[in-house]
């Protein structure tokens, strides 16, 4: 039984969410790069992201979403690997828990960093 | 039954055999995406630090962390990762749209792949170790 439910059931949908965090991803590189560029501040990088991207309310926000596209596609990608190499089912549900509270503890991380909580 | 000893049993590819396997760039380079893919989902918290923070109001603890020599090798390995994992996510997807899928080109793009991100890592690396 466990088997019906440590897999990924038709994939189509993993497929897609991968390609479309992918490109909203890479959207946002651009944009930080951009940023980094245009205020002409390659060697004060640090300075750039903490007045002018996450301080201001429409950067918080980008940032926060551009975490939770990250999360997204590392939770696909790192779940394909574990569907590749571990055979037992047990021990993949396992390392699914694992994997999730990794991934979930950064991004609360990142909210409690971004947003000064 | 018994079995003829010139019955090949066909089991699955050893460990052994595997690391000594002869890849062409194209294997080497999805390989890599993997193994890049793992080490910038561990590394994740080391993305942004507290000192980015709002509440913490200089910018100096920044530099003094970045100083650091522990932090510096992560940084390395943060960019290293996120360069080679964003170009060959850019082949990958450009192979989905059928782009570049038969041999020769299918090389070409791996060597610009590999070119670019050496060049780009080397370039960053000079710029956190050297100014």
């Amino acid at each position: 039984m466990l088997k019906k439910i440590a897999n990924a059931n038709c994939g189509i949908m993993d497929f897609i969410i991968q390609r479309t965090t992918a490109v909203i991803l890479t959207i946002y590189s651009i944009f930080l790069i951009a940023m980094i560029f245009s205020r002409n501040g390659f060697n004060e990088c640090k300075k750039i992201f903490t007045f002018y991207i996450f301080s201001v309310p429409i950067g918080q926000i980008i940032s926060t979403l551009a975490f939770f596209s990250i999360a997204v596609h590392a939770w696909v990608g790192v779940r394909n690997i574990f569907m590749d190499y571990v055979k037992s089912d047990i021990i993949r549900m396992f390392l699914h828990v694992i994997t999730l509270f990794w991934n979930i503890g950064t991004v609360i991380y990142f909210l409690k960093i971004i947003w000064s909580i | 039954m018994k079995k003829k000893s010139s019955q090949k049993i066909f089991k699955n590819i050893a460990f052994s055999d595997i690391i000594f396997y002869h890849l062409s760039l194209s294997g080497y380079i999805s390989i890599l995406h993997r193994i890049s893919g793992v080490i910038l989902f561990l590394l994740l918290p080391f993305f942004i630090l507290p000192e980015f923070s709002e509440s913490i109001n200089s910018y100096q603890t920044i530099n003094k962390v970045f100083k650091q020599p522990f932090y510096k090798f992560f940084f390395v390995l943060i960019m290293w990762g996120y360069i080679y994992h964003i170009l060959s996510g850019i082949r990958h997807l450009g192979m989905d749209m059928k782009l570049c899928i038969d041999k020769n080109n299918a090389n070409k793009t791996a060597v610009l792949v590999f070119s670019l991100s050496s060049i780009l890592t080397f370039i960053m690396i000079y710029k956190l170790f050297f100014i």
